[in-house]
């Protein structure tokens, strides 16, 4: 969907002609009252269930938790997936053409931040007529949109779910960005971030910077049971390797292979300034700033009902984040559920099919069900 | 007396409107019947998956966490009542309790 009404943005910058890609699932009622906005974290699309038709491998990124009789039901909601500006999978981005220079953005499209993409995302539902969202959801960077939404439009939503997310970043958070960054940036393909024009792409600095945050999203329960000190096999080998080959640049333990495998397929598919901007709306994000670093202050205009979800061994988004949010929340004597969720999966765990998590998930949506019924009662 | 009686005599101590704390609140029927019979507000701490899917199910407002963290988590003077209906049997260190 086009946009001819600029979005002014809080960097002082103003983001022109954009349009945004966006998907949605299931019927809006008649009442326009089952409406419910998932939003994305670093990597991912409008596209958050189901395959397209043709493509089977074109699985929505949440379809495990998404579709029809899933514990975001789409035979009883309507589920609206959107592409954040700035991102590279089809919403104005960097890879666009600049409407200023007729060049590709590159480097100079404009830093935006989680409320500016609240901002498009509150456009989007005007454009689509509706002007209270049951729910809005999202998972990381997705719940720091939820967490925005429920402060910045707090009338425009009921329940707000926030999952394995933070009130904002910590130090060693911004520090992994940073390193991701460097590795872009430092790459001699990038041109100042003008590669586009240049006709290369900085693939290496994408490789290590996609190694950097796998790392992260991974419990180190998770990746000694599922790699350990396993030998990489020579290929063509058809036993499992037990002797190292003492190198130092070829890949020896099986955990490279696997990171230099994660690092290849993203920086086939993912750009590079895109990497850049939504590294920055994570580190930016932080709305007890402007209330003097009071985070229940940040929640005072707040009226939603909210559901708050963390995974132990999340160490990127740890449980004590949470709590952080929770803890505002009550102070707002808001209504608002925690749980705690006992997932070896670290980080990614917000993304796989986990019979707790999947189950309050579902216990919620039944519920917000419930009120939309009892309210659209004669 | 059974359940429910039980539940009554609980529920009869607790003046109505109040905001309540239940700690180890189990499946969330206590609150709920609060919220329902007696228009109180109020949040359970539950340390137990299956009680905090149930707490869910009844869209009971539940914390999850262990009673000392649940504790902590809340300012002084939050609430008009403080249930404990349950033995302290959840805490890593009842004396703390």
């Amino acid at each position: 969907m086009s946009f001819a009404q600029p979005l002014p943005l809080r960097s002082g910058s103003v983001l022109r002609d954009y349009q945004l890609m966006y998907e949605t699932y299931g019927t809006l009622n008649e009442a326009r009252t089952n409406a419910v906005l998932v939003c994305h974290a670093l990597n991912a699309s409008h596209h958050v269930a189901g395959t397209y038709e043709g493509d089977p491998k074109s699985t929505g990124w949440w379809d495990n938790l998404i579709g029809p009789g899933k514990p975001l039901d789409t035979e009883r909601f309507f589920v609206i997936g959107v592409n954040n500006p700035g991102s590279c999978f089809g919403s104005t981005g960097p890879t666009h053409i600049n409407p200023a220079t007729q060049q590709p953005y590159g480097a100079d499209f404009p830093v935006v931040t989680v409320e500016d993409w609240v901002d498009a995302q509150a456009r989007l539902c005007d454009a689509l007529g509706i002007t209270q969202l049951a729910a809005v959801i999202g998972g990381s960077l997705g719940g720091m949109q939820a967490l925005c939404w429920s402060m910045r439009y707090p009338d425009r939503l009921r329940h707000c779910i926030a999952i394995a997310t933070a009130p904002c970043l910590s130090a060693q958070n911004i520090a992994f960005n940073e390193v991701a960054r460097r590795a872009i940036v430092t790459d001699p393909d990038f041109h100042g971030g003008h590669y586009q024009t240049q006709g290369v792409l900085p693939r290496r600095g994408l490789r290590v910077a996609r190694m950097i945050g796998h790392i992260t999203y991974l419990s180190d329960d998770t990746m000694d049971a599922k790699f350990g000190r396993n030998l990489r096999a020579l290929a063509g080998a058809t036993e499992a390797c037990d002797e190292p080959r003492y190198t130092t640049q070829d890949i020896e333990f099986e955990i490279e292979s696997y990171l230099r495998h994660q690092g290849d397929k993203f920086s086939e598919y993912f750009d590079a300034n895109t990497y850049l901007l939504i590294t920055r709306v994570l580190d930016y994000f932080d709305p007890a700033r402007e209330h003097g670093g009071d985070l229940s202050a940040a929640f005072a205009a707040a009226t939603a009902k909210f559901h708050v979800v963390s995974f132990t061994t999340d160490w990127r988004f740890a449980p004590a984040r949470s709590r952080e949010i929770v803890k505002a929340l009550l102070d707002n004597r808001l209504d608002v559920s925690y749980a705690e969720i006992a997932a070896p999966h670290g980080h990614d765990a917000f993304l796989l099919d986990d019979a707790r998590y999947h189950g309050v998930l579902r216990a919620r949506f039944d519920r917000i069900a419930r009120e939309i019924a009892q309210v659209g009662a004669p | 007396m059974n359940d429910h009686q039980a539940l009554e005599l609980i529920a009869g101590l607790v003046p109505p409107g109040s905001h309540v704390l239940d700690l180890g609140c189990g499946s969330g029927e206590v609150l709920a019947y609060l919220r329902d019979q007696r228009q109180c507000t109020g949040y359970g701490i539950e340390i137990d998956d299956a009680n905090v899917l149930a707490c869910e199910q009844r869209g009971v407002n539940v914390i999850q966490l262990n009673l000392e963290e649940g504790l902590a988590i809340f300012g002084d003077q939050s609430f008009d009542v403080v249930l404990q209906l349950t033995p302290c049997s959840t805490c890593a260190t009842p004396s703390a309790c």
